[in-house]
């Protein structure tokens, strides 16, 4: 493997690390909305964080663009308040990616919240813990199995984002070369399919690991074995 | 202790729980035919029932509950220890981590120490095992254990010994006994066994289909 190739891996690795640490927090949170709570408007919540997983990528990618941008409303704050520059960096090809990855992770953790049995969250607060103890105590450790499920089918998702991170962040190798950009561009030259096998293989063994990995965990959870 | 209780609850079947009643000993024993609102009385004094109820409930000079004064105190900060008749233990957690729950989140300070307690309900030699690893009879004594090391002014236990091993149970009755005279933190127990209701002995509330008078 030569210096793109490796570059290219590093960097989609790094891209999809600061994805899944982007998403968790607020995908927490929805996926806790959306399965304890009924409130006005659940369905637009409901709706929109599942917009990315149907939406074109590229279409996510433009929205991103326009909100990122350094003329756009969060772009230019963000410039203004923190030095950040989203557009032609990776960072920005990891938010790109954070919100195509959201709605697996929403989904998974979702699920797993809404299976925990909650007379076990009445014991809690009986015994003393507020409502925040009973989450941290109670509700986020039984849902962990759930949560490390949908980071893991995130982050395989946040590896092959190509649509919305090429928008956003371009394709300029060593920055925002991510492993799907690089193989798109060894294929649009002439005779560059013979040297794009590598990480055509590592790109699937990646994907196919972080699903493995998340199967294993959900049938571990149902055979029984509650929290980690 | 001096406990006024008074509750309306319509349940959505059709079922309704009206009870009023006034208790002052340490020790009382609920008894009553299934589904006659044992559960539900022990719920409203958790301040786990639904807030449709109609409810006035006083503990000491605390009131908990008044629904037409609009005070309602929410379980974690009501004090007590609850043994549930589902158990309701925490499954990621170890029989030892479960008795302690309700250590820290009170004062630290629980009127017997964790391990007495362990040792009396004859649980010390499993403290580090996942409670899903545990026999019924264990758990229900691990359950009981975290109601009483979590208890600070009232105890709630909803048959705490049904699933306990037979041979047990006489011991097991003694040392609630012993607890309740020596903390002084009165207990309210909901029971089908006349033999467990006789050695806890105490006050004695009949409840029969929803209704207890006073």
């Amino acid at each position: 493997m030569g210096k793109g190739e490796l570059d290219a891996i590093a960097l989609s690795l790094q891209v999809a690390a600061l994805a899944v640490v982007l998403l968790a927090g607020p995908g927490i949170a929805v996926a806790w909305l959306l399965a304890r709570k009924n409130f006005y408007g659940k369905w637009l919540v409901d709706t929109l964080v599942n917009l990315p997983l149907v939406m074109p990528p590229v279409v996510t990618g433009y929205l991103l663009l326009v909100l990122f941008g350094r003329k756009g409303v969060l772009g230019g704050w963000l410039e203004q308040w923190f030095g950040l520059r989203l557009v032609f960096d990776w960072k920005g090809a990891a938010v790109a990616a954070a919100v195509v990855a959201f709605p697996l992770f929403v989904r998974a953790t979702r699920v797993a919240i809404a299976g925990i049995d909650r007379n076990l969250e009445q014991a809690a607060a009986t015994l003393g813990d507020s409502p925040w103890g009973v989450f941290f105590r109670i509700t986020l450790p039984l849902s962990m199995h759930g949560i490390i499920a949908g980071s893991l089918l995130a982050f395989a998702r946040a590896l092959g984002e190509f649509g919305a991170t090429i928008m956003i962040a371009g394709n300029i190798p060593g920055q925002t070369q991510t492993i799907p950009l690089f193989i798109y561009d060894r294929l649009q030259v002439p005779g560059g399919g013979a040297g794009v096998w590598t990480m055509v293989g590592i790109s699937v063994a990646i994907s196919a690991l972080a699903l493995i990995a998340g199967n294993w965990l959900d049938q571990r959870q149902q055979a029984g074995a509650t929290g980690l | 202790m001096k406990l006024a209780f008074q509750c309306h609850h319509n349940y959505s079947d059709g079922f309704v729980l009206d009870a009023n009643f006034q208790l002052a000993q340490t020790m009382t024993v609920i008894t009553g035919p299934s589904g006659s609102g044992k559960t539900t009385i022990l719920m409203a004094l958790a301040g786990l029932l639904a807030d449709t109820a109609r409810q006035q409930i006083r503990l000491d000079d605390l009131v908990l509950a008044d629904s037409e004064a609009g005070i309602f105190v929410p379980p974690h900060r009501r004090a007590m220890g609850i043994a549930f008749q589902n158990q309701r233990l925490f499954p990621h957690l170890t029989a030892g981590q479960n008795l302690r729950y309700g250590l820290k989140r009170r004062d630290g300070q629980s009127a017997i120490s964790p391990e007495k307690v362990e040792e009396r309900l004859g649980i010390a030699g499993f403290e580090s095992r996942r409670v899903g690893s545990l026999s019924g009879g264990q758990q229900q004594r691990v359950a009981l254990g975290r109601a009483i090391v979590g208890a600070r002014k009232l105890m709630l236990l909803d048959e705490p010994l049904a699933h306990v091993e037979l041979e047990l149970r006489a011991n097991l009755a003694e040392f609630l006994v012993d607890f309740v005279r020596q903390s002084g933190i009165p207990a309210i127990v909901v029971t089908h066994d006349e033999d467990l209701a006789g050695r806890l002995g105490g006050g004695r509330l009949v409840i029969d289909r929803g209704y207890v008078g006073s």
